[in-house]
């Protein structure tokens, strides 16, 4: 049955009760990683759900270190919201295959001082910046796997770093088009098997003090991993994502007012895991630096 | 002497590694530019413009948020007797955006260059059909409403850079009779629009008959760029704008004297 969900894609002035931009979508996405900082320890545990599924074992010697960057073939796609249900094209990109690690940005850190926890300055990143982090070149954790997510970095952060790698964070298109492939397909949007394991995935996601290595998740069929299941990424135009409507329900509003507001259609309570994705980046600021917000880059091909 | 020496040599490294914004674009160039710092490996545009802080860090965060740091004090000099800084740039100043943009007039410059002005800003587009306009007219209520003050300044900066370009600004500038000395339209790359909405907190996104949907917020800079007021939605209340915008005005300089601040880096010592 389908479900559909006004959503006006202004800030402000916003309808009573409307729940994901401005401050809803903020409220919104505190509940959201509040949930997910109360989930129970993932730890050790994923090595064994991802492996089952994965051709290298995930032992924490094999756990592959964060670089590399897998070529994401473009296409139609449509996105998991949309208003008028139209297919837009995917360009062919290169994405990294796990998210970067706190090593890798450790690495940039020694590099770039400005990005330094010390040194970064408040228009680029709030309080939440490398929390954990007991200095500027020490991650603070105590023997701890270097290998993991890293997180506490804001948006201005991580482009920078992106950027100092000839990359850049992928747009949210390129991100959702990357994730909608489960183990086997490119394309497992109709599967429903792989929906309810992308939600079971989303309420497992490791507590900020139990991040796993990265690539231990499952790797999927573009042969990316973790989009699923470990920290929520950023994406390019994170602050963009706005859901327009350009065709039949904005005929009485002027679509120069505001945003355009519009009817947007989650055919399936399949899409929640996408929904919160959506939601959540509605709520967020370039300068938060939240306990489970990480990211990876992507590339444009030359 | 060894004294001024040491100075004028410490000014010069600080000047140099700590180079302003303000890179000259050429074709090709632009990651350099927009990376702030000297590279000359030339980085490639990020997705959000490659933002390098303008002048390296000595930032120390405090309690209060508000840190003043002297935009050349950069590095350690331990030992030497620093120049005079220049105007300090706070660590919230869009000022640190090391990005350049072309303005109506086809010339280049960078946020810093807006310094010495309170600033009201706005992103839209010209081909905007209603949201714009009424935008435009909220800031020249807050023109009109200050008497048209010298010492503030008007920026719009196009979300829509490839129609927006600096003679169509030009064509929308006079069309719409702003004063090219207090108003300043600006042309940038997708990467630095996409920076400065996200600093801003502006959202737009184009849609798919080559319009944009976007928020709809007036910021107001004061003279060090920091964010100080903002306005939000069209049917806004104009008068805590305008009373901020007084306020920061008076503590300027007398309107004849009003030159914008130096971009972040140690102003050059003539010793």
């Amino acid at each position: 049955m389908k479900r559909a969900l006004l959503i006006a894609a202004c800030i402000l002035p916003l309808p009573v009760g409307f729940p994901l931009a401005g401050e809803g979508g903020r409220a919104l996405s505190a509940r959201v990683w509040a949930e997910a900082a109360a989930q129970p320890t993932v730890g050790g545990a994923t090595g064994s759900r991802g492996a089952a599924e994965s051709s290298p074992a995930a032992g924490s010697t094999g756990v592959p270190a964060s670089r590399g960057a897998v070529r994401i073939t473009g296409g139609p796609f449509v996105p998991p919201y949309t208003t008028d249900g139209e297919s837009v094209e995917v360009g062919t990109f290169r994405l990294d295959a796990r998210p970067v690690t706190v090593e890798d940005f450790l690495a940039f850190v020694r590099t770039e001082p400005t990005w330094r926890r010390s040194r970064v300055p408040a228009l680029f990143a709030d309080r939440g910046y490398l929390n954990g982090w007991t200095d500027d070149l020490d991650p603070g954790l105590a023997g701890g796997d270097l290998r993991r997510a890293v997180t506490g970095v804001s948006w201005f952060a991580a482009g920078a770093y992106c950027s100092a790698r000839g990359g850049r964070l992928p747009t949210t298109l390129e991100w959702e088009y990357a994730a909608r492939a489960s183990r086997t397909e490119k394309d497992a949007f109709r599967d429903p098997d792989f929906n309810r394991e992308l939600l079971r995935l989303h309420q497992a996601r490791p507590a900020p003090d139990a991040m796993p290595p990265v690539g231990r998740t499952f790797r999927n069929a573009w042969g990316v991993w973790d989009l699923h299941g470990l920290v929520w990424e950023w994406t390019g135009d994170f602050n963009n994502t706005m859901l327009t409507g350009a065709g039949r329900d904005d005929q009485g509003l002027d679509r120069g007012l505001f945003c355009a507001a519009g009817s947007v259609d989650a055919s399936d309570r399949s899409d929640y895991a996408a929904f919160l994705r959506y939601a959540f980046r509605t709520g967020l600021e370039g300068t938060d630096s939240g306990p489970l917000l990480g990211f990876r880059c992507a590339y444009d091909i030359r | 002497m060894k004294t001024p020496i040491t100075i004028i040599v410490t000014a010069a490294v600080v000047a140099m590694t700590c180079s302003p914004a303000k890179n000259p674009r050429s074709s090709g160039d632009e990651a350099a530019a927009t990376a702030g710092y000297a590279d000359p490996a030339g980085r490639a545009p990020a997705a959000n413009g490659g933002v390098m802080p303008a002048a390296d860090g000595g930032v120390m965060p405090s309690a209060n948020g508000g840190v003043m740091r002297a935009a050349g004090d950069a590095h350690d000099h331990a030992g030497h007797t620093a120049p005079p800084a220049a105007p300090a740039v706070s660590e919230r100043s869009l000022h640190l955006l090391p990005a350049t943009w072309t303005d109506q007039n086809g010339d280049e410059l960078a946020l810093a260059d807006l310094g010495g002005r309170v600033q009201v800003v706005a992103m839209v587009y010209t081909h905007c059909t209603f949201a714009c306009p009424r935008i435009l007219a909220q800031m020249k209520q807050i023109e009109g409403r200050v008497d048209a003050d010298p010492r503030v300044g008007f920026v719009i900066v196009s979300i829509d850079p490839e129609r927006d370009t600096p003679a169509r600004l030009a064509e929308f500038a006079e069309s719409a009779r702003l004063d090219p000395e207090r108003w300043t339209l600006l042309n940038g790359a997708d990467v630095d629009v996409q920076t400065l909405s996200v600093l801003l907190g502006v959202k737009y996104q184009a849609t798919t008959d080559g319009e944009f949907a976007h928020s709809n917020v007036l910021t107001v800079l004061n003279p060090g760029g920091e964010i100080v007021h903002r306005v939000e939605g069209l049917g806004a209340d104009l008068d805590p704008a305008v009373a901020t915008v007084r306020e920061l005005a008076k503590d300027l300089p007398p309107a004849d004297h009003v030159t914008p601040a130096p971009a972040a880096g140690p102003a050059p010592h003539g010793h």
